[in-house]
């Protein structure tokens, strides 16, 4: 029995750590909760500002499995289109959103500035920053 | 220009390996607000009457953005060294840099951009990303070659519109010369030779699917006024993708080039591995030429900013038939 217990337990444990959400800084402007479609703009570099505010996505490490979960989830673009289209932009001289070597760094980092935005595991969110987004994993 | 060449690859080597490097990303200098990248092609092409190898194109980028400004500049050697096989053994250099491009952008907001300088016309899709490794094929397509100015030196004005859908108007001015006094002195390469370019763009997003249309005047240095119209549709999905633009130019008195257009599939076979197949046609009355043919290529990208392609033309006048294949990178 304690075996089933804590079989479950790390179970629903690793599914909230599954989980993503995006957060930004407390004194950022985004009031509502935002999009599919504005998340995937920002993180697109399509939309760059919040009336005068310069936003700053930040994604995790290329390797991180969590960011291939928010690209198919959020993006819905292959690593191909992804490759191709950050090609093209740095071509016209744009960057592809700043690279984070952890969760725990995406918090700290939006927690400090204010037009930061990042995606995290629900489970290490505090109430040091918004949740303006939560990812709907798709298989 | 040579010293800045070699300034500029000196910091690109010089930081290259100390950064984060990316292919296909270009790498910061130290903690700038500057990103060094570039690119470069090798080509083969063979024909009934020639086989040609040549270094196209060597360009190196820099770029950055500090609060609403941002900025590119662009060098580029084109034909850096051209080794003729056939029918004469000889070869030809130019190791001249061009100023390809040059501009700052403002962003008002994120509605409301104004970039100033020399940069790519935003006509129709091909247009934006011309350099080899990121086109489809080694060739391209002849109606983004004939119909209108490839670069604008002067004023760009984008309002974009995010709703469902994502609309963009792009109104481009130019009252001016090229600001590449090696274009200017008469080797004019890759444009039009023009002091004048008013254009307007209307691009419309949704989904899978983008449309665009075009219109404009120019004047070249001869004079003469030439309008243009162009109007381009692409779908893409993860294996596939349409691209189709069509155009036509006239000056003031008759259709200087009545249609010149192409339709083209890339299939993406593996995300390494696609095919294409393109169709051409175009009439052209300042060259007196009237063609169809097609294109059918093949690419490989091992990385997506390293290709390697191969395409066979079929031209309607059979003797010009020719094949092409290329090695390009971009850094």
């Amino acid at each position: 029995m304690i075996r089933i217990l804590l079989i479950s337990a790390l179970f629903f444990l690793s599914l909230d750590a599954g989980e993503l959400v995006v957060i930004a800084n407390k004194a950022n402007i985004f009031k509502d909760r935002l999009s599919n479609q504005n998340i995937s703009r920002i993180y697109l570099k399509k939309k760059r500002y919040n009336g005068s505010l310069k936003l700053v996505a930040l994604n995790l490490s290329a390797s991180d499995p969590l960011r291939k979960e928010f690209e198919h989830s959020v993006l819905s673009m292959s690593d191909l289109q992804l490759a191709a289209y950050w090609a093209k932009q740095h071509y016209q001289g744009q960057r592809p959103p700043l690279s984070m070597m952890s969760a725990a760094s995406v918090l700290a980092f939006v927690r400090e500035v204010e037009g930061a935005i990042g995606y995290i595991p629900k489970a290490s969110v505090d109430d040091s920053v918004n949740i303006i987004y939560e990812v709907k994993t798709t298989p | 220009m040579r010293l800045t060449v070699l300034v500029l690859l000196l910091i690109f080597f010089a930081w290259g390996e100390e950064s984060s490097y990316k292919p296909g990303e270009g790498v910061q200098v130290g903690s700038l607000p500057l990103y060094a990248g570039g690119y470069f092609s090798l080509n083969y092409k063979q024909n009934e009457t020639m086989k040609q190898f040549s270094i196209d194109d060597l360009a190196l980028l820099a770029y950055g953005d500090s609060g609403k400004f941002s900025y590119l500049a662009e060098i580029e050697a084109s034909d850096l060294y051209v080794r003729n096989l056939q029918p004469e053994n000889n070869h030809t250099s130019d190791t001249r840099f061009h100023a390809e491009r040059l501009y700052l952008n403002y962003d008002f907001n994120d509605d409301n951009a104004l970039r100033v300088g020399k940069f790519n016309s935003p006509i129709g899709f091909w247009n934006l990303s011309p350099i080899n490794v990121l086109r489809d094929t080694t060739s391209s397509p002849i109606s983004t070659e004939i119909l209108f100015p490839k670069y604008t030196t002067g004023v760009n004005l984008a309002h974009h519109v995010y709703t469902v859908s994502e609309d963009t108007i792009n109104l481009m001015l130019q009252e001016t010369r090229d600001l590449d006094a090696i274009f200017n002195s008469g080797d004019v390469y890759n444009n039009f030779d023009i002091d004048r370019h008013y254009g307007l763009g209307l691009i419309h997003s949704e989904g899978e699917w983008k449309f665009q249309f075009n219109a404009g005047r120019f004047q070249t240095m001869e004079p003469k006024s030439l309008y243009y119209l162009m109007a381009s549709v692409s779908y893409e999905n993860e294996s596939f993708k349409l691209l189709s633009e069509i155009g036509s130019q006239h000056d003031n008195n008759s259709f200087t080039v009545p249609y010149a257009g192409y339709l083209q599939g890339v299939y993406r076979l593996t995300p390494q591995h696609s095919l294409i197949a393109r169709l051409e046609a175009y009439k052209d009355h300042t060259l007196d030429q009237k063609e169809a043919f097609g294109v059918f290529g093949y690419t490989y990208r091992p990385i997506y900013p390293v290709a390697l392609k191969a395409e066979y033309q079929s031209h309607s006048s059979g003797h010009e038939d020719q094949f092409l294949c290329s090695f390009s990178v971009l850094f």
